[in-house]
């Protein structure tokens, strides 16, 4: 056997020559991986008529006339259970009505994503966004959704059918670009559970399918999702349904608020294991705030961050040092049963029976759960349950989201080795 | 023209300084469990965590953190250490491969497998069913785990007579791939209900042992522990080669089925039970023979538990310090450890390189 003969030799290059080269190829790499969407600052102020929003904050509206609105989206990308890692990202829509001629996008419309209004063909990849366009009356209207976990029926038979393609498994991964493309969508309704998927922002919009990138899960305030109900009225051309849907459910916050404030302050937690001794709970922000609304204090409450996750990581020494004596404890519907029976003994909500994980309105064998669908903009079914589960003497009406989960529950089940 | 060398019998053990490092492993176990004990999202002082040892019925908050939660995966940490120790030594003399351990090798992708098959067998059967896995998670998923790795230790055996330690190393590498591959096209189709039950599991850890599970983990692994003590002084032999083994009279066939039926003995109720953790067999029985200055078996299988206790034990109190938002993964914090010893075995190890 031979060996290749050795390549010509070079001019060795000195280290520091070296250094400078590598130096410049590094800068290049972290250049080139980046993010790529544009997180520049809109260009200034729109002159025209703030449209209201009462509890967004990710998102504001400027009527200019004609039916012409600019919307500024701003908000801090966390993923799930930490914290926002990079740049505000932000993003300046000019929502154009057909019958008018689009303006010059000069000035502070410069950069302006242009979509023009109402929309008939939308694209969406989370299921809120399925919910809000059942609630407008226009589900018709959906023409790709993120995975085949709807909740609703009649979407999900769509789906099931092939008759709605799919960009994706949940809204967990960018959309799948291109099966958007062939969707002639006027819109993309887009979640980011990832700073890294505001990469395909500009991929998509160059195919000439405008993103609307919703931050939901970014809004400091649980009403806050509901108000991009309205944000999806404006697209839609569905305006009062959106304004009378807001006005209805804040209506409905307003009243189970007020019923819980008039008994005593209880304590709970909202936690749910997830292996090992981790266990993910709701610490901040949105779900901290629905909790205090139920007259609730939080045992592993933390401050408010809008650049950190509604839930973080706890360990059970944690929840045995803080949460030991909480009255009540809800759980996730994604949490794994936890099996030691001395840690739960020490819990009072355990032993007291009141422990309620939100599996209620769930159709397991698709992976649909109308907690994470309609539960998003419907505030006050949540509300509704965490008020009877704290104060069951003044509501009486049935759970809809939570269903018991403590020992009576574990006691059905077959008994383990 | 080809030398043929002859064989050197492995040194033996000089008794003091095995006893030594018996004794100062020992000595840092007991430290590290200590620490383990006293210190966490919690800290306790360690006059209370002696009281607390001391009297199991105390009721205080953390006299419970300590006995309910602590000891077990402490003393989880230290059985599970231990097993992927000695399994690391009989590994790595059945092969004679100094990078050989039961995750190198592909036995926890197979460990891996066998859980996702069973997780997905169940939720195709239906919610009833992946809620009797739930429930019976102990039992169904042990099974399934210890039916993976004994397929990959038999695969890997096999192969491991045929090719050789590089070889062997990277088509280890390549099996776990390969099953970690499936496995996430398994798990793609179990749905949301089947993915919590096995990234539950797959994610390495010590602290989701309860006691009730103790006696199947702890019986499993002594009957391994007793198996590698039998196979010890045979194993000597084969170190020297399989045609010396067998003009000592060994039988090598059946010496490498006990060894191998040890190593899933100690391999599979941790990997059931504490999901793949990696590195430490691999690790371990390096320390060993740098601590007692020979290869032969039987001295290094106590110094493999104890230097192995304490690779788990350290790990999991690094994982359990009070981190912000997050906890660190148990593999990570091996790997940190484990990987730089990799790559310089690979570098350095006169095997590695007489074998590349």
């Amino acid at each position: 056997m031979t060996m290749p003969a050795p390549a010509p030799s070079t001019p060795l290059r000195s280290p520091r020559w070296t250094l400078r080269l590598g130096a410049v190829a590094l800068g290049l790499a972290l250049a080139a991986c980046g993010p790529a969407s544009d997180t520049e600052a809109p260009a200034g102020d729109v002159a025209g008529t703030p449209v209201p929003m009462a509890h967004a904050t990710t998102f504001s509206v400027t009527d200019l006339g004609e039916g012409v609105r600019v919307v500024d989206m701003r908000a801090s990308v966390s993923s799930w259970g930490g914290a926002a890692d990079g740049p505000e990202q932000q993003a300046r829509l000019a929502l154009v009505p057909l019958a008018v001629e689009v303006p010059a996008l000069t000035g502070p419309l410069a950069g302006a994503t242009v979509v023009r209004t109402p929309v008939e063909r939308v694209a969406v990849n989370y299921t809120p966004f399925e919910a809000m366009l059942s609630v407008l009356g226009v589900a018709d209207r959906l023409v790709a959704v993120g995975g085949t976990t709807s909740y609703d029926d009649a979407v999900y038979a769509r789906v099931a059918s092939g008759e709605l393609p799919q960009i994706g498994y949940g809204w967990h991964i960018p959309p799948a670009i291109d099966v958007l493309a062939t969707t002639e969508a006027d819109v993309l309704l887009m979640a980011l559970a990832d700073l890294g998927h505001a990469e395909a922002i500009p991929r998509i919009e160059a195919m000439g399918i405008p993103v609307v990138p919703m931050f939901l899960d970014a809004e400091p305030h649980y009403l806050g999702r509901v108000d991009y109900v309205r944000l999806v009225g404006m697209l839609t051309d569905r305006e009062a349904e959106a304004d009378s849907f807001v006005t209805m459910v804040t209506a409905e916050v307003d009243r189970l608020t007020a019923l819980a404030a008039s008994q005593p302050t209880r304590s709970l937690m909202w936690a749910w294991y997830s292996g090992g001794d981790r266990w993910g709970a709701a610490v901040r922000n949105a779900e901290a705030r629905l909790l205090r609304d139920a007259n609730g204090r939080l045992a592993l409450e933390q401050p408010d961050d809008p650049r950190l996750d509604a839930r973080m990581e706890v360990g059970t020494e944690r929840i045995l040092a803080d949460a030991a004596d909480v009255a009540c404890w809800v759980q996730d519907s994604h949490g794994e049963p936890y099996r030691n029976e001395a840690v739960l003994q020490r819990l009072r909500a355990w032993r007291e029976g009141c422990v309620y994980a939100a599996t209620g309105q769930t159709k397991p064998r698709r992976n649909a759960y109308d907690f994470y669908e309609m539960g998003a903009i419907r505030p006050d079914y949540l509300l509704g349950d965490l008020v009877k589960m704290l104060h069951p003497e003044v509501r009486p009406e049935p759970f809809r989201y939570l269903v018991p989960a403590g020992p009576e529950a574990a006691a059905l089940l077959p008994a383990a080795p | 023209m080809t030398t043929l060398a002859l064989p050197r019998t492995p040194s033996r053990a000089r008794p003091a300084r095995w006893l030594l490092g018996s004794a100062a492993l020992g000595l840092a176990v007991v430290g590290a469990a200590l620490a383990s004990l006293s210190y966490g999202q919690v800290a306790i002082p360690l006059g209370e965590v002696v009281a607390g040892l001391l009297d199991p019925s105390a009721d205080s908050t953390t006299a419970r953190i300590l006995h309910d939660l602590r000891l077990p995966r402490v003393g989880t940490a230290l059985v599970a250490g231990a097993a992927l120790g000695i399994a690391g030594v009989l590994m790595q003399a059945l092969l004679r491969n100094p990078v050989a351990d039961a995750w190198s090798l592909g036995l926890l992708a197979g460990g891996q497998l066998g859980v996702a098959l069973t997780v997905a067998g169940a939720a195709f059967a239906g919610p009833a069913a992946l809620q009797f896995l739930e429930v019976f998670r102990g039992v169904s998923l042990t099974a399934g785990a210890a039916v993976g790795v004994a397929v990959a230790a038999v695969a890997v055996l096999w192969l491991g007579r045929r090719v050789g330690a590089v070889t062997l190393l990277v088509v280890g590498l390549m099996l776990t791939f390969t099953a970690q591959g499936v496995v996430s096209v398994v798990m793609h189709f179990a749905g949301r209900a089947g993915g919590r039950v096995f990234s539950g599991w797959n994610d390495g850890t010590f602290a989701s042992v309860v006691p009730a599970e103790w006696p199947l983990l702890v019986g499993v692994v002594v009957a391994g522990v007793v198996l590698a003590g039998a196979c010890a002084k045979p194993l000597n032999s084969l170190l020297l080669g399989e045609t010396y083994a067998k003009s000592l009279g060994t039988h090598v066939g059946r010496l490498r089925a006990l060894a191998m039926a040890a190593t899933i003995l100690l391999v599979a109720p941790v990997t059931a039970f504490c999901g793949p953790v990696t590195f430490i067999g691999l690790i371990v029985p390096h320390v060993a023979r740098a601590v007692a200055k020979t290869a032969r078996i039987g001295p290094l299988l106590p110094l493999a538990a104890l230097a192995g206790a304490l690779l788990a034990v350290a790990a999991d109190f690094v994982v359990h310090l009070p981190w912000d938002q997050h906890f660190l993964h148990l593999n990570a914090v091996l790997a940190l450890v484990g990987a730089p010893v990799v790559i310089a075995l690979l570098m350095f190890s006169p095997t590695m390189r007489g074998l590349r």
